[in-house]
C-alpha cells in the first residue's frame, strides 16, 4: 500500500515539479547493436517509467556532438576510443556524463573473410592467402588484395573517417611499413565498409580490411580477425604496435538528464551487457530477417534475469506485463501497419543483384576497367594542363561563350579554389564529372532516340526514368557498389545511373517535338530514316537535349558530391570529412569549391544549350 | 491523255487491327459501326480514281473526311492496308524500302500546309534539300535551287532562314523545294490553307501560271469549295472516307449528286467558277467582211438584233456594225463594211471567269465576244446572260 502510494506520488511530484515529464531521445549511430539497446531501454523507460522517448540517426560522432548540444539524450553504446576527439572534451567539459559501460570485451582490428585463408570448398574457392594469420603477412599477399585504383599495391580498407581507429589503423600502417605494399583506403562510412565486405563476400573476391564486433556481418559471415601482437599499454603508446584493447563501449548522457530524469539515470547505470550477449542478439536478429521488436522480444524473454536486476521489481513487472500482453507493445494496433504484414521487395531485388554480380563477374570487371581507362585518361589529360592555362582556358571559355566579364568571373572562382588548397581535389571531381556526363551522353542520345520512335519504349522507360531520378541519390550508390566496389568507378557509374535519365528524357522530348510535317517533308522527299534522323530530327531537337545535357552535367555534379561516400575521391571527400568532423570551416572550403565548379559548368553549358535555340 | 495515277479500292484504317476493320467492310459496316464494334477507324474507305497526265485533280472535303490521308497514301507517308496505287503503270503498294525512296526522289514532290520546312537551314538549303538526297553535288543543286528560288519569285532570299519570311514567302519556299526535285507528280496538302485570303488569291494564280508552263500532273487537296474549282480541272468530294461525287467543277456545281454536294456548293461563289465558255452563245449572227451592207442588215433582221461581229474569212473578228450605221449607208449608196466597222466592243477568251467579266459587261453597248488565241470567234455573251449565268449555267 505505502508503496504503491510512493510510485504514485513519485510520478506526480515529479510532474509537478518539471512539469510533463520530457522526451527522451536516443543516438541511433546506424548499427544493429545501438537499435537494439536503443529499442531495450526505450521500453523499459516508456512502459517502466512513463517518459516518452524518440530516436535521431546520425553517424556516431554526430550523434556524440548531439549529446553534447542537447538534441540527444541518450547515447547506448558509445565506442570511445573510435570517437575520443569530440566524446573527451564532452566529458571534461560536463557536457555529457558517462553512466556505465555497456560491454568493453570486444574485439578490432584487421579482418579478412575465412576462405580468403581456408578455401570454401562449397563455393568452389580455393585458398587464396592460405598462411596468412597475422597482419605482418600481409606484404607477402599484397598482390591478392590488389587496388583497383593503384594495382601495384594491395588494398586495405581502413576504418570510417574520424573514428579512432582510423587514426590507429594509419599509424599502424607506417609502424609495420606496411604503405609500401598496401594503399590505405578511406571507405568513406562505416555503412560503405559493410557494403564492400558483403560485396566482396558475395563474390568470393578477397578482402581485407578494418572491422570490429559485436557487429552482425561478424555474426553473418565467416572473417578471421588477423593476428597482432598482444595488447601491451607501451607498444600501443609507440605506434600502436600490439592488438587493439577492448574498447569500452559506455552509455552516456546528456547533463540535463541527472535533473530531468533521474530515474532512468538511476536505471542506465544499471545497464550492462557483454559482447557475448549482442553477438547473440545480433545473430538472432540476422536469421530472423532483421526483426528489430521480435529481437527484443526475445531478449526480455531470454535474459529476464539480466535486465530485471536493472529495475525495481516494480517497474520489471510493468516492463513484463506490456511485453507479455497482446494489446501492448507488439500486438494489433490500428494506428499502426500490422508489423506481421510484411512485404519484401527489397529481398529480391537483394537477389538479382547478387545473382548479376556473381554470373557476370566478367562483364563487370570489364565495365571497371574501360571506365576507369577513361577517368585515368581524362584526369592525366587535366593533371598535365599547368594551373595558370587552365585558368586561362577557363577565362576563355567563358569570354567566348557569355562575355568578358563572366570569365574574369569564372577565372577568379578557379583561383579561388586552388587557393583554398582544392586544386587537385577539384581536377579530380571534374574528370569524374566528364567522365559521367560523356558515357550518359553516348548511353543516354541512343535510348532517347529509340523512346521517341516507340510508343511501348517510352512507356516502358517512363516509370524506370523516374524511379532513377525520384530515388534518392544514396540508393544508386548500392548497387555501384556491389558490382564495383568502392573507389572511383562506383562513384562513375551511379553517377552515369543518375545523371543518364535527364539526357535520355529531354533527347525524347526534344525528337517527340519536331513538328510531324517537317519529318513528313523529310522522307517524302526519299530521305532514309537515318537522313531524317540526322538531317532533321537531331538539329530540331538540339536545343532541347542541350539543355538536357545541361541538366545531366548538374545531376553528375551533385552526385560526384555524393558518392564520396562509397570512396570517390575529390571535393566530395572533403565535404564528408567535414560533416564527419562537424568542421565548418572545412565544410565551407570545400562546400563553396563545389559551388563554384557548379556555376561555371552550369553557365557554359547553359550557354551552349541557349545558343542552339537560336536556330 | 494518259493516266498519270490509278487509284483502286484504297483502304487505310487506323488502329492495331486493321484486319478486323477490313472484315467489317466486307460485311459493308459503315465507318461508325466499324469503330464501335472493332475500335479501328476507317480513315479511306474503298477509293478509285484516277488522275491523267497534266491535269490539277483537287480533292476537296471536311476535316475528318480522310483527304489528307488519301494524298499521303499517293507516296505511302501513310501505307494503304489494301487496294492498289498505280503509278506510271507501277504499283507502289508493294515497294520495298529502296524502291519506295527511289521512287520519292523521282516521282513526286510534296508541299504541305503548314509549309513543312526545315526550320534549321536557310531557304536555299531548303530548297536543295531534295536534291541533296538525292546526291546532287552541291554546286550543282545550288544553282538548280537558285533557279527554282527565283521561279517562286524570292529571289534574294536565299541565305534567310524561313522564320525570317512570312507565310506566303514560305509557301513559295515550300513550292519551290518541290519545284527544284523536277517531279512529275506535286501532291499538294492544303497549301493555301494557312495563309491569308488576299496571298491565298495571289498563290493561286501564280500555281495556275506555273502550271501552264510547266505541265505537271497534280494532286491537289483543300477544304475550299472556291479554291477546288477554281484551280481544278477535276474535283472529287470527299465524305467520311469515300468519294461522293467525281467531275468537272462545272459539272458537280450542275448536277450535286446528292444533298450533301447541294450543301457543300451552295456557298459557292458561282462568278469564280462560272467561265465564259459556259455561258456564251454560238454566233448565228456573224457577217463575213467581203459580205457587204446589205447582207449585215438581212442577217439583223432574221436574227431580230440592232448590231452584228464582222469577221474576215479565218472567222477573225474585225469589229461591229450597227443597224443604224447600216441604213445610213444604205442611203449614201455604199456597200462597204470597212468604213462603218466600230471597235468600241469588248473581247474575251473562253476560260475566263465570269467575275472577270462583270466589269466589261456593265460598260460596254455590244455583247462581248469570246475569242480564242488567234482572236477568232467563237462566241458571244449578251449582258443579260452574264447577270442570269450567276443563277444558272448554259442557259440554252
Amino acid at each position: 500500500m505505502q508503496f504503491n502510494f510512493n510510485i504514485y506520488s513519485y510520478a506526480e511530484s515529479s510532474d509537478s515539479h518539471k512539469g510533463k515529464k520530457p522526451k527522451l531521445v536516443f543516438g541511433d549511430a546506424g548499427w544493429d547493436s545501438i537499435r537494439i539497446h536503443n529499442k531495450i531501454a526505450r521500453i523499459i523507460i516508456e512502459e517502466g517509467y512513463g517518459y516518452k522517448t524518440d530516436e535521431i540517426t546520425g553517424s556516431s560522432p554526430i550523434v556524440i556532438k548531439g549529446l553534447r548540444q542537447g538534441d540527444i539524450d541518450i547515447s547506448m553504446e558509445s565506442w570511445t576510443d573510435n570517437i575520443a576527439d569530440v566524446y573527451e572534451p564532452g566529458i571534461e567539459k560536463g557536457e555529457i556524463v558517462e553512466l556505465s559501460v555497456n560491454y568493453d570485451d570486444n574485439a578490432q582490428g584487421l579482418y579478412v573473410p575465412t576462405y580468403v585463408i581456408e578455401g570454401d570448398s562449397e563455393r568452389g574457392i580455393e585458398p587464396m592467402a592460405p598462411d596468412l594469420k597475422s597482419i605482418k603477412d600481409l606484404p607477402k599477399y599484397k598482390e591478392v588484395f590488389k587496388d583497383p585504383d593503384n594495382p601495384s599495391k594491395g588494398r586495405i580498407y581502413g576504418a570510417p573517417p574520424n573514428w579512432f581507429s582510423d587514426e590507429v589503423l594509419r599509424t599502424k600502417m607506417e609502424t609495420y611499413d606496411l604503405n609500401k605494399d598496401f594503399e590505405y583506403f578511406n571507405p568513406g562510412s562505416d555503412t560503405s565498409l559493410n557494403t564492400s565486405i558483403v560485396s566482396a563476400y558475395e563474390k568470393g573476391e578477397p578482402w581485407v580490411g578494418y572491422y570490429w564486433d559485436p557487429t552482425w556481418i561478424i555474426g553473418k559471415y565467416d572473417m578471421t580477425l588477423l593476428k597482432d601482437e598482444p595488447y601491451d599499454k607501451e607498444k600501443w603508446e609507440n605506434g600502436f604496435a600490439c592488438e587493439f584493447p577492448g574498447v569500452r563501449v559506455t552509455i552516456a548522457v546528456n547533463k540535463d538528464m541527472l535533473e530531468t530524469a533521474p530515474d532512468v539515470v538511476e536505471f542506465l547505470k544499471n545497464y550492462e551487457t557483454t559482447t557475448e550477449i549482442n553477438s547473440k542478439l545480433l545473430a538472432y536478429m540476422q536469421d530472423n530477417d532483421g526483426d528489430l521488436d521480435k529481437t527484443v522480444k526475445w531478449f526480455f524473454d531470454e535474459y529476464e534475469e539480466l535486465w530485471t536486476k536493472w529495475v525495481s521489481e516494480d517497474i520489471a513487472n510493468k516492463v513484463k506485463e506490456s511485453t507479455d500482453s497482446k494489446g501492448g507493445k507488439f500486438g494489433l494496433s490500428f494506428k499502426e501497419f500490422p508489423k506481421n504484414f510484411n512485404i519484401e521487395l527489397g529481398i529480391y531485388v537483394e537477389k538479382l543483384v547478387s545473382w548479376l554480380t556473381r554470373h557476370f563477374q566478367g562483364f563487370f570487371d570489364g565495365l571497371a576497367a574501360i571506365i576507369n581507362w577513361i577517368v585515368s585518361g581524362i584526369r592525366s589529360i587535366l593533371v598535365t594542363i599547368p594551373w595558370f592555362i587552365f585558368i586561362l582556358l577557363i577565362f576563355l571559355l567563358g569570354w567566348k561563350m557569355i562575355n568578358w566579364k563572366s570569365g574574369i568571373i569564372y577565372a577568379i572562382m578557379m583561383f579561388l579554389i586552388g587557393g583554398l588548397g582544392l586544386w587537385n581535389e577539384m581536377i579530380f571531381t571534374l574528370s569524374i564529372v566528364i567522365t559521367g556526363v560523356l558515357i550518359s551522353i553516348i548511353i543516354g542520345i541512343p535510348i532517347g532516340i529509340h523512346m521517341s520512335y516507340n510508343d511501348k519504349v517510352e512507356a516502358f522507360m517512363k516509370p524506370i526514368l523516374d524511379g532513377a531520378q525520384t530515388m534518392p541519390s544514396f540508393v544508386h550508390l548500392i548497387p555501384a557498389m556491389i558490382f564495383f566496389g568502392l573507389g572511383t568507378v562506383p562513384a562513375v557509374f551511379a553517377t552515369i545511373i543518375y545523371s543518364t535519365a535527364p539526357c535520355i528524357r529531354f533527347t525524347n522530348l526534344g525528337i517527340r517535338e519536331v513538328p510531324k510535317e517537317m519529318k513528313e517533308a523529310a522522307y517524302s522527299y526519299g530521305s532514309s530514316s537515318w537522313q531524317v534522323l540526322t538531317k532533321v530530327e537531331l538539329p530540331q531537337a538540339m536545343p532541347t537535349i542541350m539543355a538536357g545535357i545541361n541538366q545531366t552535367t548538374m545531376a553528375a555534379m551533385s552526385m560526384v558530391v555524393i558518392s564520396s561516400m562509397i570512396g570517390s575521391k575529390g571535393l566530395g571527400e572533403n565535404v564528408l570529412i567535414a560533416i564527419n568532423r562537424t568542421d565548418v570551416a572545412m565544410g565551407f572550403d570545400s562546400g563553396i569549391s563545389i559551388v563554384f565548379l557548379a556555376i561555371i559548368i552550369d553557365r557554359i553549358t547553359q550557354r551552349i544549350s541557349n545558343e542552339h535555340k537560336d536556330i | 491523255m494518259t493516266e498519270k495515277i490509278i487509284v483502286e479500292n484504297l483502304v487505310k484504317t487506323f488502329g492495331s487491327r486493321p484486319k478486323l476493320a477490313l472484315e467489317g467492310l466486307k460485311k459493308g459496316w459503315n465507318k461508325k459501326e466499324i469503330l464501335k464494334k472493332t475500335g479501328q477507324t476507317i480513315g479511306v474507305n474503298k477509293v478509285s480514281f484516277s488522275v491523267d497526265e497534266g491535269e490539277i485533280f483537287v480533292i476537296i472535303g471536311l476535316s475528318g473526311s480522310g483527304k489528307s490521308t488519301i494524298i499521303r497514301c499517293l507516296n505511302l507517308l501513310n501505307k494503304p492496308t489494301s487496294g492498289n496505287v498505280i503509278v506510271d503503270g507501277e504499283n507502289i503498294v508493294n515497294y520495298d524500302k529502296n524502291s519506295l525512296r527511289e521512287f520519292r526522289q523521282e516521282k513526286m514532290a510534296m508541299v504541305f500546309q503548314q509549309f513543312g520546312l526545315f526550320t534549321h537551314m536557310t531557304v536555299l538549303e531548303n530548297v536543295a534539300y531534295g536534291l541533296e538526297i538525292k546526291k546532287v553535288d552541291k554546286e550543282k543543286r545550288e544553282k538548280i535551287a537558285i533557279d527554282a528560288i527565283e521561279e517562286v519569285g524570292l529571289k534574294g532570299w536565299e541565305h534567310k532562314m524561313p522564320n525570317e519570311l512570312s507565310g506566303g514567302m514560305q509557301q513559295r519556299v515550300g513550292l519551290a523545294r518541290a519545284l527544284a526535285n523536277d517531279p512529275d507528280i506535286l501532291l499538294m496538302d492544303e497549301p493555301f490553307s494557312a495563309l491569308d485570303p488576299l496571298i491565298r488569291r495571289d498563290m493561286q494564280i501564280e500555281l495556275l501560271d506555273l502550271q501552264s508552263r510547266l505541265k505537271k500532273t497534280i494532286v491537289f487537296i483543300t477544304h475550299d469549295i472556291n479554291e477546288a474549282f477554281k484551280l481544278g480541272d477535276r474535283v472529287a468530294v470527299m465524305r467520311d472516307g469515300s468519294i461522293v461525287q467525281m467531275g468537272t467543277p462545272e459539272e458537280i456545281l450542275n448536277n450535286p449528286s446528292d444533298e450533301y454536294i447541294e450543301d457543300f456548293v451552295k456557298d459557292i461563289d458561282r462568278t469564280k467558277v462560272v467561265r465564259a465558255k459556259d455561258i456564251m452563245k454560238r454566233p448565228n449572227a456573224i457577217v463575213s467582211l467581203n459580205a457587204g451592207v446589205r447582207v449585215a442588215i438581212k442577217e439583223m433582221q432574221v436574227n431580230d438584233i440592232s448590231s452584228v461581229f464582222v469577221v474576215d474569212k479565218n472567222r477573225k473578228i474585225q469589229g461591229i456594225v450597227t443597224i443604224d450605221d447600216c441604213i445610213e449607208s444604205v442611203k449614201n449608196n455604199k456597200s462597204s463594211l470597212k468604213e462603218i466597222l466600230k471597235q468600241d466592243y469588248y473581247t474575251t477568251k473562253e476560260d475566263v471567269y465570269i467575275e472577270d467579266l462583270i466589269d466589261k459587261g456593265v460598260k460596254t453597248k455590244y455583247p462581248i465576244v469570246v475569242v480564242d488565241n488567234e482572236e477568232r470567234v467563237l462566241g458571244i455573251i449578251v449582258r443579260t446572260s452574264i447577270l442570269t449565268g450567276l443563277l444558272t449555267t448554259n442557259g440554252d
